[in-house]
């Protein structure tokens, strides 16, 4: 099923940020798209999300096209990791119903496992207000335990691997290792070197997406 | 209570003026307690005798004094509302200035919807003391007049003033005993439920996007729910101590008049009292009461604005650790 | 005012509980008076008083305290439970708008429109409406029985209710337009607690708290300004209307007194006008100051009707 975007056009306003934007992604392959900041990576992952209407072209992911329905397919993963003012549990669920058993395999290929057994209370430890009580490292793996845990198709990955430090950051790539496996990834970086790992890289420039 | 409001006046100053414009807002009440009772007493004097033009004259000084004593009440109202504006824009704006020389780690210990409560909600709440009707100028103006109202009674009838006093006495007691003491405690609980429910709020703007793509916003809205659901519960632990207190007001007030008429219908009878000296006595009795109600009903008021002016008071010691800037 | 006739159709069972409740205490204190009537008329020939008036006297007191009890909380519950109600209708605002729509907006804003606005609604609800609506139910009430008791001294005590009403109009309305402006600038100072939140990075980064202090210090001294101006205002026009309510006391004390010597009035009867007349004059006097409110609601209830649309979109 895969990504596929054709003609895609987008635009702030008066400004134009993305222009034709054609690409296609078969399912299970994983490529990257590198650029500088403001070159409307973020706009094109959000819109590949579902998050934004696109205002012309198409965009289809796992054979949906409406935005609500993009959404089902797929997980994502930011550098600026969100989350909710809820208990760890609570961050990994959404509030949607789910056996504890596939709560904690998500834990566990998140790298979270040996953290959370040390908090006096466990899994329904509360993050504080946009994870304000957890550290960044954790707070992302968190949110990548969120991602495997929906079981999504298709996962996006937006300046992941961007902010590591040393004590956490191969955690984070271990945790990413097991959220990316066998699924269909789109990756944007602002650094070619973060995108090691892709079978494609384009770089997104002037609004156009040119291959490398 | 007074080390809070010392407090709050220490941050704002102007203690003096508004020491002088609240006792000058006291004589209004109880001057129109006095001319009220005169004027019931002759006017029913006049009925009983019936001599029409005494009721005549009544009528016409009772119109003239009315006149002055509004004119009077008009003019200190007017000073009092501009001292209590400027003095309501002073603590906001050191409140304001004080948030804004906190360091980033001193704002970031407290959640946003925690400042949010502190700059907006509890500053309401802590200015209401002044500004809102049923506060402290209304219990210093009450408490003037229960006073007048209590020696003009006790003059005229001092076995009526005590049978007022046997009922008024339980009643304030029962009143501070269930709603004055744990209203602060009850208020402060309402306000920390508003201060979660913003940060739900916060959560529901911030986390859109994560929501969106995990369909996580029907359990936003439901934690918003829970907490907005929270308010409400602790909102009615308050309200319900306030509906125990309004119906102790027909109990011990509606009762005592029924006793004040009985014991004076029979001193009628008995040719030891006239009607109108009766009606008089009633008519104090009830200002008196409606005072007393109102100090605490202003008691009652105070103190649910108490939690917001200690949490300005707690916002206003946290040290600036910016020196630059504080 | 569509949003406050949702937010009552949504809570029909407290409203109309409230109501009833209104009603039967309007009714209770009408019958406590008619007790009163005949207690002071026996005193006042210096007649016994029986232990069966007594009792019913008793009963009627038991029943205003029941009343008053109830219609707290009648009130309480039902202003709780819309204020939960607008709460929930701005949530869901937020929470059906798109990204994009979501992403322009200070989240630190909508928190203060949240704790301000939305708070100044449910307390015109708590402090006002409910308070207003028994005021009416009162003055209609008392004014039908003192009509059925006495028709001209009711007629001739309340003439002045009615000079009253014309006046109580008028000042509403240019209350209204001082308070207008106020809630203008209060709306301004308002935002500035939600946007020093927001920016508080970016402020102690840049060192921009003098900036934001001296624009927060005009907002204040214009809201100042606008706040006095208002408050003059509504003390010499309100000092006028209560001055206005003394009449019907006046007239009362006059005109029936003089029934009471021709013998057309018993003193009992002018007893129990004089104790009703507040439930007419008082709701006269307390009308500029309600109408007012009620004004300030009806732009504060405009202000979040736009956001409410969500929360009340599928309620007829």
């Amino acid at each position: 099923m895969g990504i596929r975007v054709e003609n895609l056009r987008y635009a702030y306003g008066s400004k134009l940020v993305l222009r034709d934007i054609s690409l296609f992604v078969n399912a299970g392959e994983y490529i990257g798209i590198v650029g500088v900041s403001g070159c409307g990576k973020s706009t094109l992952l959000k819109l590949l999300a579902g998050l934004y209407q696109t205002q012309s072209g198409v965009v289809e992911v796992h054979g949906a096209c409406r935005p609500e329905e993009i959404r089902k397919n797929v997980a994502m993963v930011m550098q600026n990791t969100v989350l909710f003012p809820a208990s760890i549990k609570e961050n990994i669920t959404c509030g949607h119903p789910m056996s504890e058993e596939v709560i904690w395999q998500a834990c566990k290929a998140a790298q979270l496992t040996e953290w959370i057994t040390s908090l006096a209370d466990g899994i329904d430890t509360f993050v504080g207000e946009q994870g304000g009580k957890v550290s960044g490292g954790q707070a992302q793996r968190i949110a990548i335990a969120r991602a495997i845990a929906r079981n999504a198709p298709v996962i996006l990955l937006d300046e992941a691997t961007s902010a590591l430090d040393g004590d956490t950051g191969s955690a984070v790539l271990a945790a990413l290792d097991s959220l990316t496996r066998g699924r269909t990834v789109v990756s944007v970086s602002h650094r070619h070197e973060t995108l090691a790992n892709c079978s494609r890289i384009y770089k997104l420039e002037d609004g156009r997406l040119h291959s490398l | 209570m007074i080390r809070e409001l010392r407090k709050l006046f220490n941050i704002t100053g102007m203690l003096r003026r508004f020491i002088i414009l609240t006792l000058l807002r006291c004589p209004f009440d109880a001057l129109y307690t006095a001319v009220q009772a005169l004027f019931l007493k002759h006017a029913f004097d006049a009925v009983n005798n019936a001599q029409t033009s005494s009721l005549f004259i009544t009528c016409i000084l009772f119109g003239v004094g009315n006149i002055i004593l509004f004119l009077y009440n008009g003019t200190v109202w007017t000073v009092y509302t501009a001292f209590v504006t400027n003095w309501t824009a002073v603590l906001r704006r050191k409140l304001f200035r004080h948030i804004g020389s906190l360091s980033l780690r001193q704002i970031e210990m407290r959640t946003v919807g925690e400042w949010i409560t502190r700059l907006n909600s509890d500053l309401h709440a802590a200015t209401a003391m002044l500004n809102q009707p049923i506060h402290i100028p209304h219990a210093v103006v009450s408490l003037v007049n229960a006073v007048v109202s209590s020696v003009i009674l006790a003059s005229a009838d001092m076995m009526m003033f005590s049978l007022v006093i046997l009922f008024a006495v339980p009643h304030m007691l029962i009143s501070r005993l269930i709603v004055a003491k744990p209203m602060t405690r009850l208020a402060t609980d309402v306000q920390e439920a508003a201060a979660e429910n913003a940060s739900d709020m916060n959560a529901i703007i911030v986390c859109a996007a994560e929501a969106l793509i995990y369909d996580a916003q029907s359990f936003l809205l439901r934690r918003f729910e829970e907490s907005s659901l929270n308010i409400r519960r602790k909102s009615m632990r308050l309200q319900h101590r306030r509906a125990l207190v309004n119906s102790l007001i027909p109990l011990m007030g509606m009762s005592g008049y029924l006793a004040a008429l009985l014991v004076g219908g029979s001193r009628i009878a008995g040719g030891a009292m006239a009607f109108g000296s009766l009606t008089a006595v009633l008519q104090s009795r009830g200002r008196m009461l409606v005072s007393l109600m109102m100090f605490i009903n202003s008691m009652i008021n105070i103190k649910t604005a108490l939690a917001g002016v200690r949490r300005v008071c707690d916002t206003m010691d946290i040290r600036p650790e910016d020196r630059d800037v504080a | 005012m569509s949003l406050l006739i949702k937010m009552m159709y949504k809570r029909i069972l407290p409203v109309v509980l409230f109501i009833c409740t209104s009603i039967f205490a309007m009714l209770v204190s009408l019958w406590w008076n008619w007790q009163l009537r005949d207690i002071i008329n026996k005193i006042n020939t210096g007649t016994h008083i029986p232990t069966d008036v007594i009792i019913m006297a008793a009963t009627a007191i038991l029943f205003s305290m029941a009343s008053a009890y109830a219609l707290s909380l009648c009130s309480a519950w039902a202003c709780e439970c819309m204020a939960h109600d607008l709460r929930m209708g701005f949530a869901k605002h937020f929470a059906t708008l798109s990204l994009t729509e979501i992403e322009n907006i200070s989240a630190g804003e909508q928190l203060s429109k949240l704790q301000n606005e939305i708070s100044e609604v449910n307390g015109f609800l708590q402090t006002n409406l409910f308070t207003f609506a028994d005021d009416i139910i009162r003055f209609i009430g008392t004014f039908s029985w003192l009509l059925w008791l006495d028709p001209k001294l009711t007629l001739v005590s309340n003439i002045p209710t009615a000079v009253l009403v014309w006046y109580t109009v008028y000042t509403s309305r240019v209350i209204s337009e001082a308070a207008q402006q106020s809630q203008q600038a209060n709306g301004q100072m308002n935002g500035f607690a939600g946007s020093l939140i927001a920016v508080f990075p970016v402020m102690k980064l840049f060192d921009a708290v003098q900036l934001i202090s001296d624009k927060y210090d005009a907002a204040l001294v214009r809201w100042e300004r606008a706040v006095v101006t208002e408050e003059r205002r509504r003390a010499v026009l309100m000092s006028l209307s209560g001055l206005m309510s003394c009449s019907p006391l006046l007239l009362l004390l006059l005109v029936g007194g003089i029934e009471v010597i021709r013998g057309t009035l018993s003193v009992g009867s002018l007893y129990a006008f004089i104790n009703l007349s507040g439930n007419v004059s008082g709701a006269m006097m307390n009308m500029p100051g309600r109408i007012a409110s009620f004004r300030r609601f009806a732009v504060n209830l405009k202000r979040v009707e736009p956001f409410m649309a969500a929360g009340f979109a599928f309620r007829k």
